[in-house]
């Protein structure tokens, strides 16, 4: 990272930018492939965040404090607090002890079954080989269609999801292309579109996503998508491109910043 | 006891005007605003602590302070803003006496954290991702995860953040981005 702008990423995510300061941090975002990659980078971070959930309070939470409402006196409110509730808490605990104690006990087997499948692992070598190469397709198969489920929902939150688990696999087939294109190209999210295009610039050892971003250009809209994909084009050397290019050049109301910058790029590919 | 239109009537209100309410001796208002902060400040709490039943403590001690300190309420800044601040003191207080006891939190195992009604493929890929996060979540120094959780899981506005770590809003800018770049550190570290 070697902006200085690199600095307001996360608050333009956060929305905390002022108005003119946003259009400044967007206006050089559109000309410093570097920074769009850091916005990528930090978006996926900022999306991961929301992968841990907090887990439900347990019903003690209301009871307890229900408890201390009920009992809420002038005098009762001067004494110790700890007191005034612990009855509402030896409840509590019973049930919590016995229901850590079963769950004590499903780790106990899980760690069981661990240890003998890594202990054993010299005489079932080539077996668990066999066992592992077919679980990591499973596991591949599983996030192709939790992606494919993803892209389509309706939140873009979720929708970046999916594509932050598209591009940590390792190989992606037809269907998943497809859906990955349809979202670059129609996507009504900005920050969707732009995450879809670096994920899909992984994969351009595939004749098909080339093509497919070739023809992208003629899709985008947005000064941001353009400018990325220019810098795309000029990564892969994909020469084919500059007739694109060309034709988003004719337009009158392209950006003072995006024109320059397609200029460079066709310039660089011819 | 509130009757339920006496009730109705507080749902209406903003919860200024019911810790008002409650500042002038009607401490049922407590309940509503019980209802509306529960969850969020035992989600702050959590991630603070990971730590499920200390969160739980924590929660129920700050309604209780509340409703004893209820004549320091002014109403110049908003409720949950003073809310969260004496979270923080709290949480401070307890983290302190463990330190004394020798106790350290344990790590609530992240798979009780999804939701059971998920799809299963979609369920391992949430637990992987939520056993990751938390980890590095944990690993942040406890300024910059502070900064994080209220800005990323409170909703809370980085004007709001400053009123509660009473620090300038450009302090807060300088460390939600301090505490992105190492969780960034953290995760290429371990996730990749």
């Amino acid at each position: 990272m070697s902006c200085k702008e690199s600095e307001n990423l996360v608050h333009w995510l956060n929305n905390e930018l002022k108005p003119d300061a946003r259009m400044a941090l967007e206006k050089h975002l559109a000309g410093c492939a570097s920074c769009r990659q850091e916005l990528a980078v930090t978006q996926q971070l900022w999306l991961e965040l929301a992968a841990a959930p907090v887990p439900e309070p347990s019903d003690g939470i209301e009871k307890r404090f229900n408890a201390m409402m009920d009992g809420l006196t002038v005098e009762q409110e001067k004494r110790p607090f700890r007191e005034s509730i612990a009855h509402a808490l030896a409840g509590i605990f019973n049930n919590i002890s016995r229901w850590q104690l079963g769950l004590h006990v499903v780790f106990l087997l899980l760690g069981a079954v661990l240890a003998w499948l890594v202990f054993d692992r010299n005489e079932h070598k080539s077996s668990q080989q066999d066992q592992i190469a077919f679980l990591s397709s499973e596991v591949n198969e599983s996030r192709q269609i939790a992606v494919l489920s993803l892209l389509q929902n309706a939140s873009a939150t979720r929708r970046i999801q999916g594509v932050g688990y598209a591009d940590k696999m390792e190989n992606i087939n037809g269907e998943l292309i497809d859906a990955l294109v349809n979202t670059l190209n129609n996507d009504p999210s900005v920050s969707v579109r732009l995450m879809t295009l670096e994920t899909l610039a992984r994969f351009t050892a595939d004749a098909k996503v080339r093509t497919a971003l070739v023809e992208s250009i003629n899709y985008q809209q947005s000064p941001l998508l353009l400018a990325a994909i220019a810098d795309v084009m000029v990564r892969l050397k994909e020469k084919t491109s500059r007739d694109e290019l060309k034709k988003m050049l004719e337009k009158k109301d392209l950006d003072t910043v995006v024109r320059q910058k397609l200029q460079q790029s066709i310039f660089k590919l011819t | 006891m509130l009757s339920e239109t006496s009730h109705g009537n507080l749902d209406a209100l903003t919860d200024n005007a019911i810790m008002i309410k409650i500042k002038e001796g009607n401490l049922d208002g407590m309940r509503l605003l019980f209802v509306r902060y529960n969850r969020p400040l035992y989600g702050f709490l959590f991630r603070m602590t990971n730590d499920r039943e200390t969160s739980e403590d924590i929660v129920q001690e700050v309604f209780y302070r509340m409703l004893k300190s209820r004549h320091t309420f002014m109403g110049t800044g908003e409720f949950r803003t003073w809310m969260y601040h004496l979270s923080r003191n709290v949480l401070k207080d307890v983290i302190r006496k463990h330190k004394k006891a020798g106790h350290h939190f344990e790590m609530t195992a992240f798979e009780e954290r999804i939701d059971s009604g998920a799809a299963a493929d979609e369920k391992l890929l949430k637990q992987q991702e939520a056993a990751m996060v938390q980890e590095a979540l944990g690993r942040l120094s406890p300024e910059f995860r502070e900064v994080l959780i209220l800005s990323r899981y409170q909703d809370l506005r980085y004007s709001e953040i400053a009123a509660i770590l009473d620090i300038t809003q450009g302090a807060v800018k300088v460390r939600v981005h301090r505490a992105i770049e190492q969780l960034k550190q953290i995760f290429l570290k371990t996730a990749y």
